[in-house]
């Protein structure tokens, strides 16, 4: 063959004559996005332009995929014209394009858990693939699963039916099966590395750092200064809410990844940011929370009888008596608030009253909780702040001045003023005053450094949203150390966040931000969306949490909610709407559109829904919506089974109208989804999602003789699904049903795992020591009686090359005989 | 095969016989497919089934079961007496054409109607656009070797392709598509009763000298029994113990009740599997074996290439990889193989195996090598007989019709063929436990021609029962016109419904193979169920 030789990038390439200007770039390893072209098409349709390339000399673009290469030719194949033009050619196909990239719930949970993944999986019955999947995210999932307020269930479609789907319910449901059925579920555990990383602080989010750093092989030493793991979740949740025995087995799962905790020592006291790197610490992450309570400002609230929030919770926890006596007056409106009340009340207050300056609707608390207290008797005195605390006769006087709601402040809140001349005087015991909590972080943050640990005017821990790090070089820090109180899943997203860029540090040595991924939706706000998603979707309500009578309180600190049962949990798994598209890895337009700064605001967005799923095919779903008429499903079926037309609008408000059918001639070899560039065409085995990283492994099919080459796609220990490499022989791609979809042989249950004996006419377990020493001696005996001819081995062609080889020696060389064949003939 | 998958785009014209291709080898049908649509190459589709091929020929001959030697000698018969045949290759190449022409002479296309129901013009076509191509393959598969007289079916093919000068050249050859993932590796190791690895004879002192001192052992001469004589005597009390590795025999072999009962007698039978098959059920010890997705290994495919199997999982529990099995078992015997990985068994099958000679683990990473490759420089083989056949030059065989052992009567009537469908793998061991594939092919179908079946008032769907001299079973109706009157086809993965308790315990006198394509048995109506 001639040779042509040109240049792509400034770059020189040398290639065949004839080659196509793409097929150059590839083999030089340069990327040129396509969408339409398959590389076995002599003539591509060169339809969708997105290869295009500007030549020297000619002054239109040109697509790559259709262009042949001539002697000299000088190709740019990323100029500010070609960008520009990929970047209209996306925004145009965006245009026509509907459906979510990623469900709302994900993306507004702090931590983004695949939630409608390990739905599924629920509804599936397969509960440890659920928590494997959750714990991808969220190494705490017993706990979050009772105390997250739940960002994700406010942003759950289902809203828009019926109400959303219990997703915190189903997410502890997932925990406490894997709990109760101690069964372990794989984690995956990269091999040790030499790195060691110190966590100071034993909360959520150094809980998470440490976990996520221990799964990448790193050794983690945690340093708490409280005598017991765990912090807010510990000191800071009260018992009925998640009890210490779930906390204790769910850090036990964290400790068990091989992570050493130091407990009773305190930052600033025992060690220092320079001790810990002297002693051997790489990187170091913060996460000491936020334990100060903020002071009220008022006369008064050093007066015995006057306690913070926090620590009443913390000496609670810690076992120390506290007496509060029998009227309680709580100041603030948030969690520790609520909590406080609750517990006054199991320890015998007769009267818990909540004061807070604004009205219900603004409290921080969550609003279930609000609920909760009320039941159980906690008193709300609303629109009141304390001004005074005297002692009296009660013994304690708490004087308060009413409010009411003024202008909007910063949080967007209305900011109460007071009342002149409402003041009043409420008689109590104690006073629990729990407005809010601090930062304490004393000289630490300076002691033995040349240069400080940044910090913010709030007195926050100064840490990059995205990868956590601090002004200092290989310290991080996250949690409510640097976002002030927060909740507990927002600071285990930070845990983990600092775990994958500390993990980057230490590997690279540098900081790497993640990046954004691009997702379109079908509507950012509830109004946005098209109510015809919904229209076959049956009502059926939530599936009520299971609760105790709140009447048993004094001394019951046992936990209210006792979670779903396992028919609760799959009835209430099934009512997601599973909003994701279960293309998102591997959606070319999605993969690109940040490449080319894609704006949707300059054609918009599809914001209809214009087609219904179609999932008649038995291993195909069809989703004309995200259909980008690329045509490369029907260009690549050798069966001619793909309809796919332009045809009549089936309403007003669509562009172009789309019928896309697979039609009889399919023999399910699954090509067609293969090359789906979006989400239209989608394999229903990969609409499960799946824990672990992709891994890839090339093998050959075992069954005809074809020897398919295969990719068997994994995930954890779970093959995802199996595609083929097109650049190899025999099969360049293509597969039969088999080779496509029949491997479900390799996991299934009733594969043999152990050998096994006759005993008695039935087959019983056995070791192999026992099942190979029989099979020793039987065959000797038979041998020396019968004769060596009297024994025969049939080996197999499903076997390996090797295993046969080995097996003919065995009957050659050591049984001694030649009987030896195999169903060559079958 | 002689030559390669990819080669079949090469040829003129393609002779498919005896190959449900689409439902087998969908892969390499869609090389076919498009070697005619695409490339405007020609088709010639022999079968007793009017199978999904057929509409792709350019010439489509229907033969009754079991007449293959008849219309191979009538093409043979056509093309020498119109002076087709490429005269130079056969007397530079070939050898015994005197007496194969001699026998082929009878064969006339009247005579070849009368015996296969063939019309003598349509055969003359196929003759005439099989000689007259330049370049042209046979492509066949179990439907011409499970007979009878499978052995002579395979040599007459070969006569054929011989007599045009096809063998040795690109885009011709005599392709046999082999069934499983590794059956063709199986045989180059030996693991077949008269040789050893690469084809090396028992026999042959100076090759078992080789192996002995290799292995340091006293290697047996006498070449010893195929897979269904051992079940034969086992059932005779001949054989006592029966080692097993991965097969089935109790749903695979031609006529279960037999198999069942010669298992039966053994002494000892050991079955090494994925999963408890019905094979396994009687055996004495199970041991628990890794499937191909969780070792390290080679299989060798239809085309002699041979391929990297690797590992994606542990194997689940206690199982083991078949050859650290074996490795283990041969310890306990007192005979070490202490081998450290798959990888280094090859490299001990490359230097006593001379056709897998130059196969070391480091050149397969991308697609293979066909063997034979001799040294590690060696390139592999596409096409097999270039320069010259095995033997020194390709022997002509004359061949007459050799009945098959059990034809049609007044009490079973109908002639059945076995076979297998797309969606289900033989004994179904793998296949059946895959979701989407049951959901596909859920139940086991007889498939019987519409006229047949109304005279027995017999509905599509509708359950009847199969007997046969050996056995019975129930199952339901699939009419189709890709039966001939007279035939009925049934797939043979389902143990519930097991074809294989009807057919016969008949074989090649040469090669064994059991004849899977013909035995008779009666059908009757079932009804209420």
């Amino acid at each position: 063959m001639p040779e042509v030789t040109l240049t792509i990038d400034s770059r020189k390439v040398t290639v065949e004559k004839g080659t196509t200007i793409l097929e150059a770039a590839r083999r030089a390893a340069i990327h040129i996005p396509t969408l339409c072209y398959l590389p076995q098409f002599k003539n591509p349709p060169a339809s969708c332009r997105l290869c295009v390339v500007e030549v020297e000399g000619k002054n239109k673009l040109i697509a790559s995929c259709a262009t042949p290469v001539s002697e000299g030719m000088v190709v740019a194949t990323n100029t500010e014209k070609v960008k520009t033009a990929r970047q209209v050619i996306l925004e145009l196909l965006f245009s026509e394009h509907y459906g979510d990239c990623i469900a709302p719930c994900s993306l507004d949970c702090p931590a983004n858990i695949d939630i409608q993944g390990y739905i599924a999986h629920i509804a599936a019955g397969r509960y440890l693939e659920a928590l494997e999947l959750i714990k991808e995210k969220n190494p705490l999932p017993l706990s979050v699963g009772r105390v997250c307020p739940r960002f994700c269930e406010s942003r759950c479609r289902r809203n828009l039916v019926d109400g959303s789907v219990a997703i915190n319910h189903l997410k502890r449901f997932a925990a406490d099966y894997g709990l109760a059925h101690k069964e372990s579920i794989p984690v995956p555990q990269r091999p040790l590395t030499d790195h060691r990383v110190a966590v100071i602080g034993a909360g959520p989010a150094g809980l998470a750092a440490a976990y996520y750093l221990a799964r990448k092989g790193h050794h983690v030493t945690i340093f708490e200064a409280m005598p017991a793991l765990g912090g807010m979740l510990r000191y800071g949740i009260p018992e009925y809410r998640l009890p210490k025995k779930i906390l204790d087995a769910e850090i036990q799962f964290i400790l068990d990844l091989g992570v050493e905790a130091r407990t009773g020592r305190k930052w600033g006291k025992d060690f220092t940011l320079e001790s810990l790197k002297q002693e051997g610490f790489e990187s170091i992450f913060i996460g000491i929370g936020a334990w100060k309570s903020r002071p009220m400002g008022i006369a008064g609230e050093d007066s015995p009888g006057v306690f913070s929030g926090i620590d009443f919770l913390r000496k609670f926890a810690e076992g120390e008596k506290v007496q509060v006596g029998s009227r309680v007056a709580i100041i603030g409106g948030g969690n520790t608030a609520i909590d406080a009340a609750r517990t006054c009340l199991r320890i015998g207050a007769s009267e818990a009253t909540i004061v807070y300056r604004r009205s219900r609707m603004e409290m921080p608390a969550s609003h279930r909780e609000i609920k909760e207290a009320e039941d159980e008797g906690v008193k709300f005195f609303l629109m009141a702040a304390p001004t005074r605390i005297t002692p009296g006769d009660g013994p304690l006087n708490l004087e308060i001045q009413r409010m009411k709601l003024g202008e909007p402040d910063q949080s967007g809140r209305r900011r109460p003023v007071p009342v002149p001349g409402s003041e009043s005087v409420m008689q109590v015991d104690s006073v629990i005053a729990a407005i809010g909590q601090l930062v304490e972080i004393g000289k630490c943050h300076t002691e033995g450094l040349t240069e400080g640990l940044g910090l913010t005017r709030w007195n926050t821990i100064e840490a990059a949203s995205s990868t956590l790090v601090t002004n200092l070089e290989g310290i991080f820090a996250g949690g409510d150390a640097v976002s002030g109180p927060r909740t507990v899943i927002e600071a285990i997203a930070q845990g983990r966040k600092a775990a994958d860029a500390i993990h980057t540090y230490l590997t690279e040595r540098r900081i790497e931000s993640p990046r954004i991924p691009f997702n379109i939706t079908k509507g950012e706000f509830f109004e946005d969306v098209d109510l015809r998603n919904f229209e076959e979707v049956p009502q059926r309500s939530r599936q009520k949490m299971p609760i105790r009578h709140p009447k048993t309180l004094l001394g019951d600190f046992g936990e209210l909610e006792t979670g779903y049962t396992e028919e609760m949990a799959v009835k209430e798994a099934e009512r997601c709407l599973g909003c994701g598209c279960h293309a998102v890895d591997k959606c070319i337009i999605r993969r690109e559109a940040p490449q080319y700064n894609v704006d949707l605001s300059h054609y918009g967005i599809g914001t209809r829904l214009n087609y219904k799923m179609d999932r008649s095919h038995p291993f195909i779903t069809i989703d004309r919506n995200k259909c980008v008429l690329c045509r490369r499903c029907k260009n690549v079926c050798e069966y001619e089974a793909i309809n796919l037309e332009e045809g009549e609008l089936e309403n007003v408000d669509q562009l172009r109208a789309i019928s896309l059918t697979i039609n009889d001639n399919c023999v399910f070899c699954g090509l067609c989804a293969d090359n789906c560039p979006t989400g239209a065409l989608v394999k229903k085995e990969t609409e499960q999602s799946l824990a672990g990283e992709l891994r890839q492994i090339r093998t050959v099919c075992p069954y005809c003789g074809t020897g398919c080459n295969l990719i068997l796609n994994i995930r954890g220990e779970k093959l995802v699904e199996v595609t083929s490499d097109p650049g190899f022989i025999p099969n360049q791609g293509h597969l039969c049903i088999k080779g496509r979809f029949g491997h479900d042989f390799i996991k299934h249950p009733d594969r043999l795992t152990t050998p096994m004996i006759r005993r008695d006419g039935e087959l019983q377990a056995c070791s192999w020591d026992e099942a190979l020493g029989l099979i020793a001696d039987r065959l000797k005996e038979l041998k020396e009686a019968y004769g060596a001819e009297s024994l025969g081995v049939l080996c197999s062609a499903k076997c390996t090359n090797e295993e046969n080889y080995l097996m003919q020696k065995l009957a050659r060389a050591v049984f001694g005989t030649n009987n030896i064949d195999h169903c060559a003939r079958l | 095969m002689t030559n390669s998958i990819q080669d079949l785009e090469k040829a003129d014209v393609i002779l498919l016989t005896g190959s449900n291709t689409t439902e087998n080898h969908p892969i390499i049908s869609l090389h076919i497919i498009n070697a005619v649509t695409r490339l405007r190459k020609k088709l010639i589709v022999v079968d007793p089934r009017v199978i999904k091929m057929t509409q792709y020929a350019d010439i489509y001959l229907r033969p009754r079961p079991g007449t293959d030697i008849a219309w191979l000698n009538g093409l043979a018969h056509i093309i020498i007496k119109e002076g087709l045949w490429d005269k130079d290759y056969v007397r530079e190449r070939t050898e015994g054409f005197e007496a194969f022409a001699q026998t082929v002479e009878k064969y006339t296309p009247e005579l070849v109607q009368m015996i296969t129901g063939i019309p003598a013009g349509d055969l003359k076509k196929a003759a005439r656009l099989y000689a007259q191509a330049g370049r042209a393959a046979i492509v066949y598969c179990m439907g011409i070797t499970q007979h009878r007289s499978g052995t002579d079916n395979v040599k007459a093919i070969a006569n054929l392709a011989m007599l045009c000068g096809n063998v040795g050249i690109e885009g011709g050859g005599v392709n046999p598509l082999r069934g499983q993932n590794n059956v063709q590796g199986a045989c180059d190791m030996g693991a077949l009763p008269n040789v050893l690895p690469g084809y090396q004879s028992v026999a042959d002192a100076a090759v078992r000298r080789k192996f002995e001192e290799a292995w340091d052992a006293r290697l047996p001469g006498e070449p010893g029994l195929t897979a269904t004589e051992m079940i034969k005597q086992a059932g005779e009390g001949k054989i006592k113990g029966l080692y097993i590795m991965g097969e089935n025999p109790m749903i695979s072999d031609p006529d279960i009740n037999h198999v069942r009962s010669a298992l039966e007698k053994l002494e000892f039978l050991v079955v090494q599997d994925i999963f408890l098959t019905q094979t396994a059920r009687l055996a004495d010890v199970v041991l628990p074996a890794a499937s191909y997705a969780e070792k390290e290994g080679t299989f060798t495919n239809t085309e002699r290439r041979v391929q990297r199997v690797r590992r994606a999982f542990l194997p689940p529990g206690q199982s083991r990889a078949d050859w650290k099995i074996i490795c283990d078992l041969s310890a306990k015997m007192g005979y070490e193989m202490s081998y450290q990985s798959a990888e280094e068994i090859m490299e001990e099958i490359a230097s006593l195996t001379p056709i897998y000679g130059g196969i070391y683990y480091d050149r397969l990473e991308e697609t293979g090598i066909q063997w034979p490759c001799p040294a590690l420089d060696h390139p592999g083989t596409p096409v097999l007989h270039c320069n010259g056949f095995t033997r020194g030059k390709g022997l002509f065989h004359a061949l007459e019709v050799i009945p098959a052992s059990e034809t049609p009567d007044d009490d079973y009537p109908f002639l059945l063929s076995t076979g297998r469908v797309l969606y289900h793998y033989n004994s179904g061991t793998m296949s059946r436990r895959a979701e989407g594939l049951n959901k596909m092919y859920p139940e086991v179908m007889v498939e019987m021609n519409p006229v047949d079946a109304f005279a027995l008032n017999i509905d599509d769907h509708s359950p009847v029962r199969i007997a046969s001299r050996r056995g019975d079973i129930t199952v339901r109706v699939a009419l189709t016109e890709m039966c001939q009157r007279g035939t009925v086809f049934l797939p043979f993965h389902f143990r519930e419904a097991a074809a294989n308790l009807l057919t016969n315990p008949g074989v090649d006198p040469v090669s064994k193979i059991p004849e899977y394509k013909i035995c008779a048995v009666r059908i009757r109506p079932v009804h209420g169920m």
